[in-house]
């Protein structure tokens, strides 16, 4: 076990684990709320990521100002999503809920298809290969840009659910919907935010992903069960859980990458992940409040 | 309100009768003790009631909207299928003409491999425009070659399928395809089966004719020769650059054709007397390399041997320089690394590769520099390379090898197994059939091409020169690579 080796995987982990913490906190938003699996919810991101590359391909914007762009059309379109599409089947069997999701990845994945083509694309920016030497340890400029970013989003998010009157509205709805309903709780619309909420967060995650990452219409299939696999390791309905689950599966990702096989990185996320359920079902930071 | 609110609390609280309250009524009871006037409160239960009741009723009204009806259901959904049926149909109608020559080419025009697929399918195209130009197959009365394509979407599973619609849509009569080893591999079984003849271009794993297949027939190099030439191009560098080298890396993509090249390359190493400091596959499509660069500065190997496809290509040069990763030579053993792509999706990072190819543009062969010509006019921007010239030699060959049918069996010409006795009896080596590394075109038994062969060419000044061997070389190598840091 080199020292430089293993510092290097362990920064490139954690710093991969901020953007999957976004993400996963966008995903724990909408489970925690709805009680909904979002299966589109890397295909959304996957939207984002096409935005904020054709805004960079054809007039040249920055994928870091573009933020500006991409978090609030993301938030409208998840926001839709709920208003016309989730909330008629509110009501119903659980299964519609999954299929309805299900359908959104779908359309999303094949509506990408149809108007990109499967070809990888990638933003390529000045500071693209940039990396600052720390000894004998390189970061990526772009990584870390984007870590930094999503970690100042997650913390905004965090503040906005423990702070501010609608923050609590949500985790009250999160708590039990029938009495916020009693409480005054528009909770249709609560719906509504939470969806657009962690849609937005899915969007910013994309957008700042997409400075290192290949773009494809299947590339959003992947930080699904990824967010999902954090979501549960940290624990359901836990937002600093979903967090944390974030930061571990990247790290998890990036040694196993290293010390094992790089083919094997994924059996090692998911041998880890398994462990921790055996050994605490709940989860890392179990059933606590948001 | 205080008074009624305390209250009806009261009241409730009086209508427990037992001690025991579930959670969820204890959750109730708290969170009514903070509630904040949204419902009007009586002193007594019954207005606790109404309210709750009008509460439930438009909780009911929500639940009891329904959505579409049957029928409106149905109606959508045949409002999408049909018109979407209708597109497809009219797509697939396509008239065969009697004196047409029906050539189906599965190629990779999506997916990973997209760039490579298309550059193939450049070079059919302008093979088949030189071919009906000049008369068409003149054995079969100046019938005309038509090639028809599928998009395989670089997926194993994808090729299977498209391969079987192609054959059993256009019942062509040669295969040309399907540019990956992985990929051929699966498409020759299903063109074994129907019996169909399979020509490969540029596929190298030697698995695709060890099977003892009777139909399929590859124009490439394989696999094995590759591995052991890019050990044979190191040594030879070394030797006359005077730069030793002990330690080689070889890193390649886990599909067919990078786990071949690398096995060869890893039995010819110790052989020349070099040490194997890193030897690991990598996921084909792999959207970070970093843990690979990682570990192979840990490793310090003097050489790097690499097997990619473009996309991971572009990657690999990237990560190079992010993560400065030096050696004295980048020696890819072809693949994603001779797509003009590579040069412009990885700009100044793709300088000093090299790259095995079967095919270049600057190799002095008659004829090949008119061919580059007209491309490089109908397609500005982009040089032509490998996969469009072994692809556009190939058509030819096929050309060739329909005439040599025609000869030799007159009465059915396009029975599959006349075409793979042409095949077998052809033996070419002049014309823009084996305008190629090989300059010459005689398959063994197997289905090889026993004069397949590759050069190497470097990347100078972003465009390919061939560099090795010495005596074909239209530039000198430069090696070692300079370090990054001594890079503009």
């Amino acid at each position: 076990m080199e020292p430089t080796v293993l510092t290097q995987s362990l920064v490139n982990g954690l710093l991969i684990g901020g953007i999957y913490a976004l993400i996963s906190v966008g995903l724990t938003l909408i489970f925690g709320v709805m009680r909904i699996i979002n299966f589109a919810h890397g295909d959304l991101m996957m939207l984002a990521m096409y935005g904020t590359y054709w805004m960079f391909t054809l007039y040249g914007i920055d994928p870091y100002l573009s933020l500006i762009v991409t978090v609030p059309i993301l938030f409208v379109i998840g926001s839709l999503i709920q208003k016309f599409l989730v909330n008629q089947v509110l009501e119903g069997a659980d299964a519609s809920q999954l299929f309805l999701t299900l359908g959104v990845m779908l359309v999303a994945q094949n509506v990408a298809l149809l108007f990109w083509k499967a070809d990888y694309r990638a933003i390529r920016t000045d500071y693209s290969v940039y990396a600052i030497r720390l000894g004998e340890v390189f970061v990526s400029v772009p990584r870390l840009t984007s870590f930094v970013v999503a970690i100042i989003l997650t913390c905004l998010l965090y503040v906005f659910l423990a702070r501010t009157r609608t923050g609590r509205a949500m985790r009250a709805t999160a708590q039990d919907r029938e009495v916020s309903s009693l409480m005054g709780v528009n909770v249709r619309q609560t719906y509504i935010l939470a969806f657009g909420i962690g849609t937005a967060c899915v969007g910013a995650a994309g957008t700042l992903l997409s400075t290192f990452y290949y773009i494809s219409p299947t590339v959003g299939t992947a930080f699904t069960l990824m967010a999902f696999l954090a979501v549960v390791l940290g624990g359901m309905g836990s937002f600093t859980g979903a967090f944390f689950g974030g930061l571990v599966v990247g790290l998890a990702e990036s040694i196993g990458a290293v010390y094992f096989a790089t083919q094997y990185k994924e059996l090692v996320t998911f041998s880890l992940f398994i462990l921790v359920l055996l050994v605490r079902p709940s989860g890392l930071l179990g059933k606590s409040r948001m | 309100m205080a008074d009624s609110h305390g209250s009806a609390y009261a009241t409730f609280e009086a209508n427990q009768t037992t001690g025991l309250e579930t959670a969820r009524e204890k959750k109730l009871r708290r969170i009514v003790m903070h509630v904040k006037y949204e419902i009007s409160w009586d002193d007594s239960m019954s207005g606790f009631h109404q309210s709750w009741e009008a509460v439930r009723s438009r909780l009911l009204a929500i639940k009891s909207r329904s959505g579409i009806t049957k029928i409106q259901a149905v109606i959508l959904v045949a409002l999408i299928m049909i018109p979407s049926a209708a597109a497809y149909w009219y797509y697939q109608s396509i008239q065969v003409t009697s004196k047409e020559i029906v050539i189906a080419a599965p190629l990779p025009l999506s997916g990973t491999m997209a760039t490579i697929g298309v550059s193939c399918q450049r070079g059919h195209d302008l093979a088949v425009e030189d071919i009906n130009a000049a008369g068409g197959v003149k054995a079969l009365g100046g019938a005309k070659l038509r090639i028809v394509y599928g998009d395989i979407k670089s997926d194993p599973t994808v090729t299977t399928s498209e391969t079987e619609r192609l054959i059993n849509t256009y019942h062509p009569t040669v295969i040309l395809g399907a540019y990956a080893s992985s990929l051929t591999y699966v498409a020759t079984e299903v063109s074994e089966r129907n019996k169909v003849p399979f020509l490969a271009p540029m596929a190298q794993a030697d698995a695709i004719t060890d099977r003892g297949f009777k139909y399929v027939f590859r124009q490439a190099i394989r696999a094995s020769s590759v591995g052991a030439k890019a050990i044979d191009m190191i040594v030879e560098m070394a030797k006359d650059f005077g730069t030793p080298v002990n330690t080689i890396a070889i890193v390649y993509e886990n599909t067919l054709w990078g786990q071949t090249s690398a096995e060869a390359a890893r039995k010819h190493a110790p052989e020349v007397g070099f040490t194997i400091v890193y030897n690991e596959a990598y996921s084909q499509g792999s959207s970070d390399l970093s843990p690979v660069v990682t570990k192979l500065k840990a490793a310090d190997p003097d050489v790097v041997v690499l097997a990619s496809y473009l996309n991971d290509a572009i990657l690999m040069a990237r990560t190079f320089h992010e993560l400065d990763f030096n050696a004295l030579g980048y020696v890819a053993m072809g693949g994603g690394y001779l797509e003009p792509d590579f040069i412009n999706s990885a700009g100044k990072d793709s300088e000093y590769f090299f790259a095995g190819s079967g095919w270049q543009r600057d190799l002095n062969i008659p004829g090949m520099a008119d061919v580059v010509r007209r491309y490089e006019e109908k397609y500005p921007g982009i040089f032509m390379n490998e996969h469009a010239g072994l692809c556009y030699a190939a058509t030819w060959l096929i050309k060739e090898v329909l005439e040599l049918s025609a000869k030799l069996h007159p009465d059915k010409p396009l029975d599959p197994d006349s075409i793979r006795d042409a095949f077998l009896n052809i033996d070419i080596s002049s014309g823009p059939a084996v305008m190629t590394a090989g300059g010459r075109a005689k398959f063994n038994e197997k289905g090889d091409n026993i004069y397949g062969t590759h050069v190497y060419l470097q990347v100078l000044g972003g465009a390919q020169r061939t560099v090795w061997p010495f005596d074909r070389a239209s530039a000198d190598a430069v090696w070692p690579a300079p370090p990054w840091n001594q890079r503009d």
